[in-house]
């Protein structure tokens, strides 16, 4: 029974810290399949989840909120597919500028909005996401079975996202189309594919995608935004679609992998296992593991073959 | 030949140029949408930086480390390697700083270089991880140094609360030895006591010549810009490729290091508990990109982050977000990475307007 209870809430953990990973590294995928890379994932994640938050804050409606997120971190990567697609920038610069105007307009706003705060107040539980099935386990919000099936709804949509993203990539025109212009952007356009209107397209899915992400931070897992609520997972995002082959479901279990670093990490820290070791420390693990598992993993590891080549039409 | 350098470098300039006032407009209408007067908050920021001798020295403080990190991303950027791990490699360094800076006890000539070592020791080990997972394995530098990055800053949490470190009831380390302090004590007493001159300027300026030196006068420098520039080309030349990698990489991550003591000895002398993993490593990366890669620029830049970074951190008591600073350096650097697309339409335009005009005026001249 011991250990059923241990491995209920590591299994719980898991999918919780998971689900950012999943909505970010699932539009990540999707750019990297046409044959872009955005490093401004972080700066992305942030302004969803900040946009999140302060529209939860003030429409007391979750959902609003979370699409809004989206298309706040789609506003940001429209500038980004702006500047690598038309104007052929280069895409580890552009990223960067990503990664600071993004958190800076977001914290200015925080800052304008909440007197000087970089961080917003705390949402109420009723206008976080909701839980789908809280109904259910409401006599014993913590036991097991709870921590095997009561998740915040953004679970469950991320898994959905898998789905849909895979059934788009590998069982439609437009999949085949993406593909193709990220393997040789050449061939498909003397097939009449506007690689151009593709490839931004797609930018702006994985941007939307991606501020979901963040957003899944801010009304589900933790209930706030503060500027250290991303705290690398754009990165790990980025590693984890290495890692997952460019695939959906390479990408879902590589990110589930990376959640469950992170659930290792908060559970070896927390009062069950007490080894006195600095939460620090632990605090590490997730990071490690993931370059652990990305060297045995880089051996076989076959990206789209116009990665990070910016396409100029001739 | 020499010419047409000139005429290059003066273009770059004048892209660097044109870029930073659009930036500052563009940071205007930001303000005014937020119901500032952009000139007043604008004429606070410069006042902020020049109106005091006082001012003047706190804005090349803080520029210091910012000129050696941006050094390493530099340097690094010149063989085609994006170092955005300078951050993780300067948090090591003020690790290594603090340690060697704390722990030994040993009069300031000695204590000195030993710390600076330590520091640039911190911060090489922590990039050629790097390196060799680059050349080994294939991983890519980028990836690798931002997981590097939130390892190094919660490793430097873990130091600093370590019982032999922690001072008691706080969140930092013990202050470093005063004989491993690069302060200069007499200009510190002249410009207000709490004013940090240090002699950390004067090693990054030196630093900057150096590596201009050495890129642009020796063999290295030559190789380095050649596999930066093309790889298959110097792959076929028989250029030891990833050696070169590798130790571009370290090299970058030492002076990275580098700036980690550097900041230590003269500007905060311990360490501190942080969670948000943005510093001088990451401002590093915008200060290379704005001096243009080169050494010489990046000091130039460094002075002009610094400045605005020190004076912004005031802007934020009388109601303006300092945040102001990222979204014009964000702009800045947004520019700069589609400043050759701008460039190449600009061309075209003036090509475009003076065949108009030459036909235009040709039967009306004499």
């Amino acid at each position: 029974m011991e250990y059923l209870s241990i491995f209920s809430l590591l299994f719980n953990l898991t999918l919780s810290s998971a689900t950012p990973l999943i909505f970010a590294a699932l539009g990540s995928m999707l750019n990297e399949n046409s044959g872009v890379t955005n490093i401004g994932l972080e700066g992305l994640m942030t302004a969803g989840a900040w946009t999140g938050v302060v529209v939860a804050l003030f429409t007391h409606n979750p959902w609003l909120a979370f699409l809004c997120a989206g298309l706040a971190a789609l506003l940001f990567a429209s500038l980004y597919a702006l500047s690598v697609i038309y104007l052929h920038a280069n895409q580890i610069i552009a990223g960067i500028a990503i990664n600071f105007l993004a958190p800076g307009v977001v914290i200015f706003l925080n800052r304008l909005i909440f007197n000087g705060s970089v961080s917003s107040p705390a949402l109420m539980l009723e206008y976080k996401m909701p839980r789908p099935f809280a109904q259910i386990f409401q006599n014993n919000p913590s036991g097991i079975l709870s921590n095997f099936f009561n998740f915040y709804c953004v679970v469950y949509l991320a898994f959905v996202a898998v789905i849909v993203l895979w059934y788009i990539l590998y069982r439609t025109r437009l999949g085949l189309h993406i593909r193709a212009v990220g393997e040789h952007p050449h061939a498909a356009d003397t097939m009449g594919i506007n690689v151009y209107r593709l490839r931004f397209s797609c930018l702006l899915g994985s941007g939307f995608l991606v501020g979901l992400g963040g957003a899944s931070i801010t009304l589900a897992i933790v209930s706030g935004f503060r500027p250290s609520v991303i705290s690398g997972q754009g990165f790990i995002a980025l590693a984890a679609v290495i890692l997952g082959q460019w695939n959906p479901l390479g990408v879902l279990s590589s990110c589930l992998l990376f959640g469950f670093f992170r659930a290792l990490a908060v559970f070896l820290d927390g009062p069950t296992v007490n080894l006195q070791v600095s939460p620090h420390l632990w605090a590490t693990l997730p990071y490690i593991c993931s370059l652990l598992v990305l060297v045995f993993a880089a051996k076989r590891s076959q990206g789209p073959a116009s990665l990070g080549k910016p396409y100029i039409r001739s | 030949m020499r010419q047409n350098e000139w005429k290059q470098n003066a273009q770059q300039l004048l892209v660097i140029f044109v870029t930073i006032v659009l930036s500052f407009f563009l940071g205007g209408l930001i303000l005014l949408c937020a119901r500032l007067n952009p000139f007043v908050v604008y004429g606070r920021l410069i006042s902020g930086i020049f109106s005091r001798p006082q001012f003047i020295a706190w804005s090349i403080i803080y520029a210091t480390p910012m000129i050696l990190t941006g050094l390493a991303v530099a340097f690094a950027l010149q063989a085609n390697l994006f170092n955005i791990g300078a951050n993780g490699q300067f948090i090591m360094g003020t690790v290594a700083a603090v340690a060697a800076g704390y722990f030994i006890k040993a009069p300031a000539l000695i204590h000195i270089p030993i710390t600076v070592m330590a520091g640039i020791l911190g911060g090489a080990v922590w990039a050629a991880i790097v390196g060799y997972l680059k050349v080994r394995h294939h991983l890519h530098e980028v990836v690798v140094s931002i997981m590097l990055n939130w390892v190094a800053l919660y490793l430097c949490n873990f130091f600093t609360l370590l019982p032999a470190v922690n001072q008691p009831l706080s969140e930092t380390s013990y202050n470093i030895q005063p004989s491993a302090s690069l302060q200069i004590h007499f200009l510190s007493q002249w410009l207000g006591r709490s004013t940090r001159v240090n002699w950390g300027i004067v090693i990054a300026v030196i630093l900057a010549i150096f590596l201009h030196y050495v890129l642009h006068r020796t063999t290295f420098g030559f190789k380095l810009k050649a596999i930066g520039l093309n790889q298959d080309a110097s792959l076929a030349a028989g250029m030891p490729m990833a050696r070169m990698q590798f130790s571009s990489m370290t090299i970058s991550g030492a002076i990275a290091g580098l700036g980690g003591a550097v900041y230590i000895m003269g500007m905060l002398p311990h360490t501190v508990v942080s969670s948000v993993g943005d510093g001088y490593g990451f401002d590093g990366i915008s200060v290379a990109l704005i001096g243009l890669g080169e050494p010489i620029g990046v000091i130039f830049a460094g002075l002009f982050y610094g400045a605005l970074k020190y004076s912004a951190g005031k802007l934020t008591s009388a109601g303006t977000p300092s945040e102001l600073i990222s979204i014009i350096i964000g702009c800045i650097v947004y520019f700069i990475a589609i400043s050759s697309a701008l460039q190449a339409w600009f061309l075209r335009w003036r090509k475009k307007r003076m065949e108009k005009k030459l036909p235009a005026s040709a039967p009306g001249g004499n």
